[in-house]
């Protein structure tokens, strides 16, 4: 018998999306609540700035209402939605990208600004966890998008390989690889970082 | 390639316990004696629980009513069925019904007219032509064989009498070759 609700009692998403095809618009109000936060959190890390990223789970809220019974059971509501929003945000990297707006320049204006790490920086100077914070989201923002998306997935989100496989329709095994070619990368790009944190641990 | 890059290849594996006991302990002997990959090792760690931890942020107050208003619905209770919904589901059929109302009405009108026994006549006179003639031809079909018998009768008539002439002129030919033998 198909369960309802998880083990902590609350309904399940597949139960959710389940309802809402059937027409009750409250499951659907219920699933922006479980999610909203969760894939703004994944776009924003995306794309890198929190207007666009807000537009973004907008739109994908909007397929979701609009194209519902595309929705079949057999793969996990988390793994659809996820990748919507991913597709979008990849779209959205796309369209920067043909028209040559470069994304620092969004974040700079807004609420919530990343500092850019000037190349001029001395690794040694000090830095406050915000700072750092930002130059990692500078180090993921120069990702190319194919290791951005899984190091998001399984490092920031801690999606299981297998979760990220059926989101990003990729075989196991070039997940599991791209996540090793993104975290070396990383490493690589963030070794002043690291460094400077082992020192001042020291 | 190198020793330390074929290591390298399953670092995530290695870090995410997703190795054969076999490879994870080559691995950490590995690890043991190469320094340089042991720091790439720990600097993998530190930094993917540093993106574990990164700061979450949320979407903004008027996030929900924002869809709402972009799915096209103004209900403050939630997500319910947008007006362009009903409109769709009741006012569109309902206007089509009202069309193909007006269009049938406007015929029985035009009846009414009178236009119809005109119209009834213009057909009628333009298709008559049509109508009789593929009977005129099949009526006419059953008298062929009879002038062609006829046209065959005339036909051996007509060779008859060029057989006749041509006999004529036979005898005229001889009696000719007799006078010119004579003289």
């Amino acid at each position: 018998m198909k369960k309802n609700t998880s083990k902590t009692g609350k309904i399940t998403d597949e139960t959710l999306i389940a309802r809402f095809q059937e027409g009750d618009v409250q499951a659907f109000d219920v699933l922006v609540r479980r999610y909203k936060d969760q894939l703004l959190n994944y776009v924003y890390r995306f794309v890198g700035s929190r207007v666009d990223a807000e537009d973004i789970v907008q739109e994908t809220f909007l397929r979701v209402f609009k194209n519902k019974h595309y929705y079949k059971e057999i793969a996990k509501f988390s793994t659809w939605v996820y990748t919507i929003a991913g597709n979008l945000a990849k779209t959205e990297l796309r369209r920067r990208k043909r028209r040559k707006i470069f994304s620092v320049s969004n974040f700079v204006n807004e609420e919530r600004d990343f500092d850019i790490p000037d190349s001029e920086r001395n690794p040694e100077q000090e830095v406050d966890s915000s700072i750092k914070d930002s130059i990692i989201q500078n180090a993921i923002d120069k990702l190319p998008p194919k290791f951005k998306e899984v190091i998001l997935l399984r490092d920031v989100q801690g999606f299981a390989y297998e979760e990220i496989s059926q989101i990003l329709n990729i075989p196991l095994g070039t997940v599991k690889s791209r996540v090793n070619r993104g975290r070396l990368k990383l490493q690589e790009d963030l070794k002043f970082l690291v460094e400077n944190e082992t020192n001042t641990r020291g | 390639m190198s020793l330390c890059h074929k290591f390298q290849e399953d670092f995530s594996n290695y870090i995410d316990g997703d190795l054969p006991p076999q490879s994870h302990t080559d691995i950490e002997q590995h690890l043991d004696v190469c320094p340089e990959c042991k720091e790439t090792v720990q600097r993998i760690q530190l930094i993917r629980n540093r993106l574990h931890r990164l700061p979450r942020i949320s979407t903004s107050s008027d996030f929900e009513s924002r869809l709402r208003q972009r799915i096209g619905y103004g209900s403050s209770r939630g997500f319910q069925r947008s007006p362009l919904d009903y409109f769709l589901a009741w006012k569109v059929p309902a206007m089509g019904f009202a069309i193909a109302l007006i269009m049938v009405s406007f015929f029985v009108m035009v009846d009414w007219d009178g236009q119809d026994v005109k119209l009834n006549e213009t057909t009628k006179s333009s298709l008559t032509p049509t109508i009789n003639a593929p009977s005129q031809t099949v009526e006419s079909t059953p008298a062929m064989p009879e002038s062609l018998d006829k046209f065959r009768a005339n036909a051996a008539a007509k060779v008859a009498d060029d057989s006749t002439d041509h006999e004529d002129g036979n005898e005229a030919l001889k009696k000719n070759i007799k006078l010119v033998n004579e003289k």
